[in-house]
């Protein structure tokens, strides 16, 4: 009798359903856990494990190393770097009616007569000139970067340091902070390793530094006289790449704001080939130079 | 409905809204800041002015054999520029993300056009690069991974093209790497050429964005063949000892002959050492000294 | 509305690329620092990108044809300074300065200043 065969056949659905939906919820559960593992695998920078305990410094904290020894390549705005740019060009340079003038006013002679001839090698400037740089840790907070042309040393601070104070500085006190690093996708990315993905070593980390320079003294940003005032703040970002060779390359973005002499920010970028070995034959201290 | 149906509902559905891991978004219009190499990416660098660039002797050559009026011909007037151009011209970029229709995630990135450049579609899926004997074009092809927050994106399959808008040249073996930082709103763009016919190490240059709401054109203005004064079938050249051009960086700028050839040794410091006593510094910037006039009609 | 806001919105996005720089180099390609002096007809106008030309002819001191490319800017650069397609037409006469080519066979100039005699008009100054 259809009443009969409905009863059961409702009650074998009840069945049905019931199992249907316990699976399906048991499913739906065992998919979200893999979520969430995936995602604090992808943030975790460094494929996931038990954080540290306690704080760390930035030595230890490091999510890319720049120690070493570094060389600049220059392939960008040579004639303003690799020799003494002309008096008046200035090209590519946002500089302010002020500026102009006093670049105007340049003149190579009486700048190396004066005595203060390092005005080109602030750190506003001093990853432009042709230089080896040496990066070592002066302290577990502390990164010294060190020039051999013009013998210049800056500090970059990291965690909560705070500049002392005093008159301002050609290297100004700089603030660092590790930033950014997304994880280490390694090669392949979401999509797998594509056929033509460069040979050597995988890439370094995408974290980069960031350095904050203030109190600067006022100096030039090229050789010829183009002004930076002491009222300039510097924000730099140094980026760790390899070359298609495999050799490490560090990228320096340089952004430089002057209220005084420049009409909005100037953005330049320099690279730095790393050189290996923990002494560099070619390390040449000089002295600074206004003309040459 | 089944458990199977549903089951597999709730997975895609999970698969497109799974977050872009180790992924950051490079959409939008990036202005550039064309604070360096400013006349070298907007009005042209001088004729013969190769320093800094890591020329073998073929590559030298081919440079010293070129004649700018060579892209006035008919047939050269709207010659693409390769992927380079993205650092030797001064264009912003417009970047966009192409997804999946199935899984919604980015199947690839494109960096549009401008003008004599095509577009760079930064193909994210997995798919190999063709054949090494695969015809080659000027957009060539581009596959790109993500390492972390950077992608680094890979072409072959180039044509010949210019490294400098003067006659340097790149091969068509040449290979371009291209690494893409961003930094807030700024972003940091490093090209790497490598070229075993004409370079002896990798060429880097590098470039910052800005992000800005004024919109970048998809494709740029198109470019319209026309006359330009050459005309069909002459072919502008220099044949070798002739360019009479090799002393002009000299002439504005002191900058001695061995210097402007180019070569790997111009990129490093101790090169200095090399050129100090032959440099002379002129009396002033006679030319292209930054800054200009405006122009209109009355 | 909508055709104002399009028209508005293609004003900025060609205003941003206005500047349609040269696929080759001013520096490379013309004498620059000189000036040379055409007195002219106009035998074309090309209002195109990525530059604009004008095809000229004169004659040399021997009543001989010489035609002149003048180089001068985009379309869309050009039109922002008030030269338009029609400002310029097949027959005028006229008075360019200009930097000379660097390749005397080519007959090619950068444009540096227009005069039009008949009518005054006249444009000057610098383009990319």
């Amino acid at each position: 009798m259809e009443p009969m065969r409905s009863e059961v056949g409702v009650h074998m659905m009840d069945q049905v359903s019931k199992r249907t939906f316990t699976r399906f919820a048991l499913f739906t559960a065992a998919l979200l856990v893999a979520q969430a593992g995936l995602y604090a695998q992808g943030r975790g920078g460094r494929g996931g494990g038990a954080p540290p305990a306690g704080p760390q410094s930035a030595k230890t904290a490091a999510p890319i190393d720049l120690t070493g020894y570094w060389v600049s390549v220059i392939t960008e705005d040579w004639r303003y770097r690799m020799v003494l740019p002309s008096k008046g060009d200035f090209q590519g340079v946002p500089m302010t009616p002020a500026a102009r003038t006093i670049a105007n006013a340049w003149d190579p002679d009486k700048e190396q007569a004066s005595g203060d001839v390092c005005k080109a090698y602030g750190a506003p400037a001093v990853l432009r000139q042709p230089t080896r740089l040496h990066i070592t840790w002066q302290d577990d907070n502390t990164l010294k970067m060190e020039t051999d042309a013009g013998k210049q040393t800056r500090l970059f601070h990291f965690g909560d340091w705070k500049s002392p104070g005093g008159p301002p500085t050609l290297q100004g006190d700089s603030v660092a902070a590790w930033e950014g690093g997304g994880g280490r996708g390694g090669r392949g990315g979401r999509g797998g390793a594509p056929a033509a993905a460069p040979a050597g070593p995988p890439p370094p980390a995408d974290a980069s530094l960031k350095v904050t320079t203030t109190n600067l003294k006022g100096g030039f940003l090229r050789k010829n006289g183009i002004p930076y005032s002491d009222k300039t703040t510097l924000t730099e970002y140094f980026d760790l790449m390899n070359e298609p060779t495999g050799e490490p390359i560090v990228v320096v973005t340089i952004v430089t704001s002057d209220p005084m002499y420049l009409s909005r920010n100037f953005v330049i970028s320099s690279q730095f080939k790393k050189e290996p070995g923990d002494t560099n034959a070619k390390w040449k201290p000089t002295e600074c130079s206004a003309k040459w | 409905m089944t458990f199977n149906k549903l089951s597999v509902g709730l997975a895609l559905s999970l698969c497109v809204t799974v977050p872009a891991l180790a992924e950051i978004d490079l959409s939008g219009s990036w202005a550039a800041i064309n604070d360096e190499d400013a006349m070298e990416r907007g009005a042209g660098p001088n004729p013969d002015d190769w320093a800094g660039i890591p020329f073998n002797e073929a590559g030298r050559a081919r440079a010293l054999s070129f004649e700018q009026s060579t892209i006035s011909m008919p047939e050269r007037i709207c010659w693409f520029q390769t992927q380079w151009h993205i650092a030797a011209g001064p264009f912003s970029l417009r970047m966009w993300a192409v997804p999946d229709p199935l899984t919604g995630r980015v199947q690839a990135w494109i960096v549009g056009a401008w003008e004599t450049r095509a577009p760079m579609t930064i193909w994210m899926d997995g798919r190999p690069h063709p054949s090494k004997n695969a015809p080659h074009d000027q957009t060539g092809f581009t596959t790109g991974v993500w390492n972390g927050n950077e992608l680094i994106a890979t072409t072959t399959h180039i044509k010949s093209g210019y490294i400098r808008r003067n006659g340097a040249s790149s091969s068509d073996e040449a290979v371009i790497t291209t690494h893409f930082r961003r930094h807030g709103d700024m972003m940091t763009v490093a090209l790497f050429m490598n070229d075993p016919v004409y370079l002896t190490e990798p060429y880097v240059l590098t470039r910052s964005y800005n992000l800005s709401t004024n919109p970048v054109s998809i494709g740029g203005p198109p470019c319209i063949v026309g006359d330009e004064g050459v005309e069909s079938g002459r072919v502008p050249h220099y044949l070798p000892g002739t360019n009479p051009m090799t002393d002009e960086m000299f002439k504005l700028y002191g900058i001695p002959k061995e210097a402007a050839m180019g070569g790997a040794e111009t990129m490093y410091p101790e090169f200095r050492d090399k050129i100090k006593d032959k440099f002379k510094l002129p009396a002033k910037c006679v030319r292209n000294c930054g800054g200009g006039a405006g122009a209109g009609a009355n | 509305m909508k055709t104002k806001l399009f028209v508005l919105t293609l004003a900025a996005v060609t205003l941003l690329g206005v500047r349609a720089y040269a696929h080759h180099s001013f520096a490379a390609t013309y004498l620059e620092g000189e000036k040379m002096t055409v007195q002219a007809d106009v035998l074309q106008f090309l209002y195109r990108n990525p530059h604009s030309f004008l095809q000229l002819e004169s004659k040399d001191d021997k009543g001989k044809s010489i035609t002149w490319a003048v180089e001068w800017g985009g379309g869309g650069q050009l039109g922002s300074q008030g030269v338009q397609r029609e400002t310029l037409r097949p027959g005028d006469h006229v008075i360019v300065v200009g930097e000379p080519g660097r390749d005397p066979d080519a007959h090619r100039m950068r444009m540096i200043s227009i005069k039009r005699p008949s009518d005054g008009w006249s444009w000057g100054g610098t383009f990319d």
